[in-house]
């Protein structure tokens, strides 16, 4: 602690060392100064009895001579006072003691104390006694001859005791070092307020104000008191603070700017990317439509190569596209459960294609441990495993790809090994580390000759990262690769897997209730289709094509007038609302006019489902009602309320109860081994924008897998719908309630089809709103516009990538 | 040392002075003739045979003194004799009152007829007193013959009863002639020192009174009465261990130019101070007696021929 403290503490350190020092040399120059006074007394001590001895030696011849036995006693007592002195003999010219006084009355700790205390001292044995005395430590003798007119007479001896002298000494000792303690502390404790008051403080206050500088506190400033070092360095400080913080602005401008540059960047490419999708849809879609017109071998091989490269470019741009999102970290993962199998089962089938096309052989195994059900974004990793799958086909001529996926646990975390490995050109070690490396393939030579942006593995090792799992490679040149993926997954819930078995489950009874039944009455009808919003136009075409019924278009309630006026139409399917004239104008007109037996059978079409305007519908002359958004079923089943249907269908009692035939049930996806009923991305979770059932219904209309007119009206939404939201931003700018009751109506209606609940329930209440007209519309209106937008944008986000999706699936196919 | 001792004296007698104007006057010198008569003078002199010194004469007598100032309504004075001055004040009519050593109060009295009013009587010890020669505890002499040969000291061969001329006389009486048989026989006028010759060796033996080697004890000087051994000690029953006969104590005598009731009226005082009176105890004596017979002391003198052996002192006798 004290240790740690001296350590760590300026303060500690320098007390202790100051405190040390003086104590050291007060101690030293104590103990040598009692020395000095210890060696000084002790001369003048013995300078002492010796004068003593001279003195006594003088006095004593009279006695001595005159037989004063007395007056020598009392001499020697006298002498004996003296506290040093223990004793004084006078002895005669034999030596033999004339006196007998020994100082026995010393202090109780004098070393020959209790010698004294043994016996008594008498004439007789008192040179004994001096004799014992002499040998005792810190007693020493004097002898000093009596002479008397030149004869020696007798001798004085006297004895005395350093004993008092040492004591003194060693109490003095004691008394300096006390003292130097004392002074010592007092030092320190003076010392340690001045360091504190002076240096510590300042240097506490110059610590702290270093550790915000160093937490990147740039604005606090030292105020600058003393005038010494800690002052300047106090400005220095300052002066360093001051530079730092320049250099921070400096710093953060430039990394400001170069963010934007970068942001600029992204953008621009995301941009750019989006802007050449579009046509570049076109040129695929009207190459495919032109491949399916009459062509010669010749023409037919040029489109082919146009819709190759399309699809090349395609790829290409999805890429940069993806690799931009990820650089400008715009790249989201979905998180949601899905059937893993099925995932797999839908690459490996996507893949197979290509693999079939290079006679490879395409080889998938799934480890019995591995969870069906699982979360995750399946999306990404379906674009990573396709981008394995197909670079693993694209890198090799002959044998194999396999693909392995294994599940294991470390640490109580679930892991998703899944392992691509081809039997292609393999890859050189030394080049390995960079293919990770946007732009970089293993070598330009490769990019000639297999094409590609070099962006795919970075994209696939960013979503892993991203993912929280990594990709890793081993490989060996001419021999192959193998990339593996190791992903931490975590099992789906239990609700979550009984939902999408119930998906699943709902897909497979799908087809029946009268779609059959009409798909094979083959009752020719006349089908005229009144819908404003060109998506719905679409959807309508959809379904009534899978029927197998065609139908002309119409825009608003006046073409249908029209339209009726050239020719006549078994069945109307009416919208409610639509410009210059609606549905219910249109219906009044049409019942006044046309009578039997050209009367048409009107069907409403409306998104307003409530009984009271199926009433309303009902009470202007509409035959039937179906609610947007329209269901296949529903549309089948109107056909067959159709009355011509009904009496046909009565008069052929003969026809055969409907088959399910086998190419329009869709089989389990998870036993099927071709593209049809794949690409169904029946998983979604509730943040999506798109309801995963209005969407799976939808899907399930496109015939044999071909989701060509879902694409088709994925982008006539796309394209139409920023229209429909500036006509509401316009009718909210002009306060035209009208306008904008009208234009919400038309987004609502198209955004219902394509499964965009949330956008479409903005659209109704706002509908609503308008159609209320009250004091506040537009104030709320104003309110609510912001959140439509978003709402929008989340939408088209999404709805675009099911579109892209839609096409890469349709490509493959 | 000695100085300031007198002066001490001079100042203790001077300190009695205002009460008396005339002890104001020059003391009457040793060797001046009195002008005026002491009766006349109304001041009564007491003077006290010095056996150390002045100073202790003043501290053991002083209360006496005013002991008699107090009960004779007389003024009196004290004064310090020597072995000289005891016979010329004596002479001088210096002293009205005196008291010495038995051997030299005899002497006075046989010389200037002095009357014997008192005789100190002591504690434990009563009237009488003795003399004692010792050896050291591990002397081989061991009786008073053994003593031929030997070296030996007392206090004054002339003057010192129980310190000389009792065992010189107990000595004679056993046909052991001190002068003649010892190998030396020194004076040395301090007890004390005789003992302490004794106890180191430069004496074999020594002459003392009784009581001196108690008071060398009390003094710290010996550790025990134990380091000396009295030779041929007499079994009376005596307190103290003694070799010679016993002889009556010091007495207070008045001198004959004393008025006979001045006399009396101090003999009365004296024999009837009050036992717990101070000056008792300062004077170290319990009470005083009448005179007891000194007898003795006459035979000695005359036996040794001390001085005044050959006065005629048929007149010499106690009173009755």
């Amino acid at each position: 602690m004290i240790l740690r403290n001296f350590r760590e503490s300026l303060t500690c350190k320098y007390l202790g060392i100051t405190s040390g020092f003086v104590l050291v040399i007060q101690v030293f120059f104590g103990l040598g100064f009692t020395q000095w006074i210890s060696r000084s007394q002790l001369r003048l001590l013995e300078q002492k009895a010796r004068d003593e001895a001279v003195f006594l030696s003088g006095v004593t011849p009279e006695a001595i001579l005159d037989a004063d036995f007395l007056s020598l006693e009392r001499l020697m007592r006298q002498t004996a006072i003296d506290e040093h002195i223990i004793y004084s003999v006078v002895l005669d010219a034999n030596g033999l003691p004339l006196t007998r006084y020994l100082d026995s009355d010393r202090p109780s700790d004098d070393p020959v104390w209790a010698l004294l205390q043994e016996t008594e001292v008498d004439t007789k044995n008192i040179l004994q006694w001096l004799d014992r005395l002499k040998d005792q430590p810190q007693i020493y003798e004097i002898s000093e001859p009596i002479v008397s007119a030149g004869a020696t007479i007798g001798e004085i001896k006297l004895g005395y005791s350093t004993h008092l002298i040492q004591r003194q000494v060693t109490t003095m000792r004691l008394l300096i070092f006390l003292i130097s303690v004392l002074v010592s502390l007092l030092l320190a404790s003076l010392n340690y307020l001045l360091f504190h008051r002076f240096v510590r403080s300042p240097i506490q206050e110059l610590n702290y104000f270093a550790s915000a500088l160093s937490e990147g506190n740039l604005k606090t400033r030292m105020p600058e008191f003393h005038i010494d070092e800690l002052g300047r360095l106090t400005r220095a400080f300052n002066k360093m603070a001051d530079q730092l913080q320049e250099i921070l602005e400096d710093i953060t401008q430039a990394r400001d700017q170069a963010l934007a540059g970068t942001k600029a960047k992204s953008d621009f490419l995301a941009t750019m990317s989006h802007e050449i999708r579009t046509p570049l849809n076109a040129i695929l879609g009207m190459t495919n439509l032109l491949m399916d017109t009459q062509l010669n071998r010749e023409q037919y091989q040029f489109a082919n190569t146009i819709r190759h490269s399309g699809e090349n470019l395609l790829a290409i741009i999805n890429e940069i596209l993806d690799f931009s999102k990820i650089e400008a970290n715009r790249l989201e993962l979905e998180i949601q459960a899905f059937d893993l199998y099925r995932c797999i089962h839908e690459t490996m089938s996507i893949s197979g294609v290509e693999a079939n096309r290079k006679e490879l052989k395409l080889i998938h195994t799934i480890d019995v441990n591995t969870p069906r059900y699982v979360r995750g974004d399946i999306t990404r990793l379906r674009q990573v495993l396709l981008n394995l799958l197909s670079n693993a086909i694209k890198f090799t001529e002959l044998g194999s790809v396999t693909l392995m996926c294994k599940h294991h646990e470390e640490d109580g975390q679930s892991f998703l090994s899944i392992s691509v490995k081809d039997t292609g050109i393999g890859i050189e070690p030394e080049k390995q580390q960079y293919i990770f490396e946007a732009f970089t393939q293993e070598d330009t030579s490769v990019t000639r000759r297999y094409g590609g942006t070099g962006l795919g593995l970075v994209i696939c090792q960013r979503i892993c990262e991203l993912m929280g799992g990594h990709i890793s490679l081993v490989s060996e040149k001419g021999l192959g690769s193998k990339f593996t993926v190791t992903l931490p997954i975590e099992s789906a819930t239990t609700g979550e897997i009984q939902h999408l078995e119930s998906v699943v489950g709902k897909t497979k009874v799908y087809m029946s209730d009268g779609i059959d039944k009409i798909q094979h009455a083959h009752i020719p009808l006349k089908i005229l289709l009144a819908e404003d919003i060109q998506v719905n136009c679409q959807v309508a075409t959809l379904f009534l094509s899978r029927l197998g019924y065609r139908l002309d278009t119409v825009g608003n309630g006046k073409e249908v007038l029209e339209a009726l006026e050239r020719q006549d139409y078994d069945v109307i399917f009416m919208d409610w609302h639509m410009p210059e004239m609606d549905g219910l104008t249109a219906t009044r007109m049409i019942r006044q006019k046309w009578k039997e037996p050209t009367k048409p059978w009107i069907v409403a079409m409306t998104a307003n489902a409530f009984a009271e305007q199926k009433a309303t519908c009902l009470k202007v002359g509409m035959n039937d009602f179906i609610a947007k958004p329209v269901q296949l079923r529903d549309v089948a089943q109107a056909l067959l309320r159709v009355p011509r249907v009904v009496k046909e269908m009565e008069n052929r009692p003969a026809i055969a109860p409907p088959q399910p035939p086998s190419h329009n049930a869709p089989e389990p996806p998870e036993e099927s081994d071709t593209m049809k009923g794949m690409n169904l991305p029946l998983d979604f979770d509730t943040s999506d924008p798109i309801d995963g059932e209005a969407w799976n219904d939808l899907l399930a209309m496109a015939d044999d897998g071909d989701y060509g007119i879902i694409e088709e009206m994925i982008r006539t939404y796309l394209d139409d719908s920023p229209k429909q939201l500036m006509h509401i931003a316009d009718a909210i700018a002009q306060q035209s309630a009208k306008d904008l009751r009208f234009a919400a109506h038309s987004l609502k209606g198209a955004s219902l089809y394509l499964g965009a609940k949330e956008l479409s329930e903005q659209c109704f209440s706002l509908e609503k709103l308008a159609k209320e007209d009250g004091p506040h519309l537009w104030e709320e209106s104003q309110q609510r516009l912001p959140n439509l937008q978003a709402t929008y944008k989340e939408t088209a986000t999404a709805l675009e990538k099911r579109h892209d999706l839609l096409a890469q699936m349709s490509q493959q196919s | 040392m000695v100085t300031s001792v007198s002066v001490f004296l001079a100042l203790g007698l001077w300190g009695c002075g205002p009460r008396t104007p005339i002890a104001s006057e020059p003391n009457p010198a040793e060797n001046n003739p009195p002008a005026i008569a002491p009766t006349e003078s109304q001041v009564y002199t007491l003077g006290v045979l010095s056996i150390d010194s002045a100073v202790s004469v003043n501290e053991r007598y002083r209360a006496l003194v005013d002991y008699l100032e107090e009960a004779t309504g007389y003024p009196f004075e004290l004064m310090s004799l020597t072995q000289d001055s005891q016979f010329t004040q004596a002479a001088n009519r210096a002293i009205d009152f005196t008291s010495n050593n038995p051997l030299a109060a005899v002497q006075v009295q046989r010389l200037y007829d002095t009357q014997f009013l008192v005789t100190h009587y002591r504690p434990q010890t009563g009237p009488q007193f003795s003399a004692l020669i010792v050896v050291d505890a591990d002397s081989d002499i061991t009786t008073l013959e053994g003593l031929k040969g030997k070296s030996g000291a007392c206090v004054n061969f002339e003057t010192a009863a129980a310190g000389c001329t009792f065992q010189i006389n107990h000595l004679l009486k056993r046909g052991i002639d001190p002068y003649r048989d010892f190998a030396s026989f020194v004076e040395n006028k301090s007890q004390d020192n005789i003992v302490l010759g004794v106890l180191n060796g430069t004496l074999d033996f020594g002459f003392i009174r009784t009581g001196q080697l108690e008071k060398l004890e009390r003094k710290g000087l010996i550790n025990s009465l134990d380091e000396v051994r009295v030779l041929e000690p007499i079994a009376d029953g005596f307190f103290y261990e003694h070799t010679t006969a016993l002889y009556p104590e010091w007495p207070i005598a008045a001198l004959p130019h004393v008025d006979p009731q001045v006399a009396a009226q101090v003999k009365e005082a004296l024999l009837n101070i009050p036992p717990d009176h101070p000056a008792l105890k300062a004077a170290g004596v319990e009470k005083f007696v009448p005179a007891v017979d000194y007898s003795s002391l006459d035979e000695l003198i005359e036996t040794l021929k001390l001085k005044t052996w050959d006065t005629d002192n048929t007149t010499n006798s106690p009173e009755p």
